[in-house]
């Protein structure tokens, strides 16, 4: 397989799990600006255990969701007190935060960043293992007793409540699970970048992200695998004198989407209508 | 002391541009029930539309002005027919990614095309001269008091406006319910683009104030004063123009503090974190009501 090829695959397979950790808060009726914050905690921690405490893959991975969750659950706390337009605000304040820190950290390479991190063997493979995972996770919360509370809570929280259902837990599970689901993006994307700066955290990368979970539609999970690798992959669908201005061709296309259909290229409907397909009445 | 009273002034002229930009982006959140993040980059795109004026008129100021403020309007009323099918659906979350978009595409814009990409710096003529007053020992610069004043002058018209006259009872009527105030025969599409238009004003004035106090504008200036205004705001309570002035003064006094008496690296951190408490300490804003 060709170096280019397998860089396309693992960060489609990065930015895929990146975005579902911005779906899973969604479902909860939380826009959570959080998770590149929670991407800069994983990919750090994975720089750090592999180079110098010399981890192998899935004990960094696993090391990376532990700390992740811990460092996403303590703001989580906080932001289970306030909803909608505030918490998605404020969340933004993470990302500054989480720069400045590690600029002024000098074992985590301080703007200089950390390089040298060792090459993975079999990075394609691992981190394909991990979408499906990940998937399977993600289609069973949905599915489940507390996917449907999730539900409840976007529709509308007071009916949640008098239905009882806990807001408060729901909304940090889920800003938690959001946060372990971004470092494990993060750590990916450390191991094949083997270079990690603090710059790459910022409101591009945001930009990115929500614009995948917008295009593809934010009411399944389904939507990231035709989203990313159409617009991750955007400097080689269009004319390479175009490249320059992707980040102005992402802007135009989530303003287009926002306005034109609101609910994404993949609906419920169509989700729905797949899987009658399969199913026999 | 002479360089504490110093310091005190140009916090103050810092706080009075938070401030303006904390009333224009209040002022959309009256008329459209939106967090504008995309306000600040309007401004940026302002003051280069300024910058290219002068250089090639030849340092016509007026010209430049007169550019300014045209821009500053039509830009601004031009992002409110993007805003509308969202405001309709009350589509509250979805606003501020369509409004961080915008902002984006327009720091992209400046960063491919305008000066390919550098910061710029305005001549001396534009910034007041230069001319710094001294009484005693205390030197203070000409353009800072000016922009206070006239921040001072802008926010009072303002709240003149929205208090006083037909239009501003309008726009506040939509803020405080939005079915109501189309029943009683307030148009939603005029009312919003005269809204946009003010702010549009609004952000050419700011511009000046900046290009008076600060001097220089590049691509990432857009960025810094749209996350800072937006999370003081927030901090204010959204909606709230008077509380918006009073913390976005004392935040300009705050900062040049720090800058002045703490060490550098970790200002930042610091800043964002207290806002971040205080927010979530008070998720309706410090001078906020429960709604």
């Amino acid at each position: 397989m060709s170096t280019a090829l397998s860089y396309f695959i693992i960060f489609c397979c990065v930015f895929i799990i990146l975005t579902w950790a911005a779906y899973v808060p969604f479902r909860a009726g939380l826009l959570y600006n959080g998770t590149v914050y929670c991407m800069a905690i994983g990919g750090y921690f994975a720089a750090l255990a592999s180079k110098t405490w010399h981890w192998p893959f899935w004990v960094c991975i696993i090391g990376a969701i532990v700390v992740g969750a811990i460092l996403g659950f303590i703001p989580a706390l906080g932001f289970s007190r306030t909803s909608g337009i505030v918490t998605a605000v404020s969340s933004m304040a993470l990302i500054f935060i989480i720069q400045s820190v590690i600029r002024n950290i000098d074992i985590l390479g301080a703007g200089r960043g950390i390089s040298g991190i060792p090459k993975i063997e079999n990075l394609v493979l691992y981190s394909l293992i991990l979408v499906l995972i990940v998937a399977v996770f993600i289609f069973r919360l949905d599915h489940s007793r507390l996917g449907r509370a999730f539900e409840a809570v976007q529709t509308d929280p007071d009916m949640a409540a008098t239905l009882g259902v806990n807001v408060k837990i729901i909304s940090v599970l889920g800003l938690t699970i959001s946060s372990a689901l971004g470092a494990v993006a993060g750590a990916i994307y450390a191991f094949n970048m083997r270079i990690i700066y603090p710059e790459t955290f910022g409101f591009s990368l945001l930009l990115s992200v929500m614009t995948m979970l917008f295009v593809g539609g934010r009411y399944t999970q389904w939507g990231m695998f035709i989203s990313v690798p159409l617009l991750w992959g955007i400097n080689k669908w269009i004319p390479s004198s175009l490249a320059i201005y992707a980040q102005i061709i992402y802007g135009v296309i989530l303003i287009v989407i926002l306005m034109a259909r609101p609910e994404g290229l993949v609906t419920r409907k169509m989700v729905a209508g797949v899987g009658r397909v399969f199913v026999r009445k | 002391m002479e360089s504490f009273i110093a310091q005190v002034i140009n916090g103050l002229a810092t706080g009075s541009i938070y401030a303006l930009i904390v009333l224009g982006m209040n002022l959309l959140v009256l008329v459209r029930d939106i967090v504008h993040q995309g306000y600040a980059h309007i401004i940026m795109i302002t003051m280069a539309a300024g910058w290219i004026t002068l250089n090639t008129s030849g340092g016509n100021i007026a010209m430049a002005i007169a550019v300014m403020v045209v821009v500053g309007v039509l830009v601004t009323m031009a992002t409110e027919p993007l805003f509308r099918p969202l405001c309709k659906r009350g589509a509250q979350l979805e606003t501020i990614v369509l409004a961080m978009s915008v902002g984006i595409i327009l720091t992209e814009f400046m960063s491919q095309f305008v000066n390919s990409g550098g910061n710029f710096a305005f001549p001396a003529s534009m910034r007041g001269g230069g001319i710094t007053l001294t009484f005693g020992l205390i030197r203070l610069s000409l353009a800072n008091i000016i922009a206070l004043i006239s921040a001072v002058v802008v926010a009072l018209v303002l709240l003149w406006f929205m208090h006083k006259t037909q239009q501003g009872r309008a726009i506040r009527a939509m803020a405080q319910n939005l079915r109501v105030a189309k029943m009683l025969g307030i148009p939603f599409g005029m009312t919003g683009m005269i809204g946009f238009g003010i702010a549009g004003f609004l952000a050419a004035i700011i511009a000046i104030l900046i290009i008076m106090t600060i001097g220089t504008c590049g691509p990432s200036l857009g960025d810094t004063f749209a996350v800072k205004s937006v999370i003081l705001m927030l901090f204010a309570g959204m909606g709230n123009l008077k509380g918006g002035l009073l913390s976005a003064l004392f935040m300009g006094l705050i900062e040049a503090m720090a800058l002045a008496y703490l060490p550098g690296s970790w200002t930042q951190a610091i800043f964002y974190g207290v806002i971040m408490l205080v927010i979530i300490w008070k998720p309706n804003g410090l001078f906020g009501t429960a709604k």
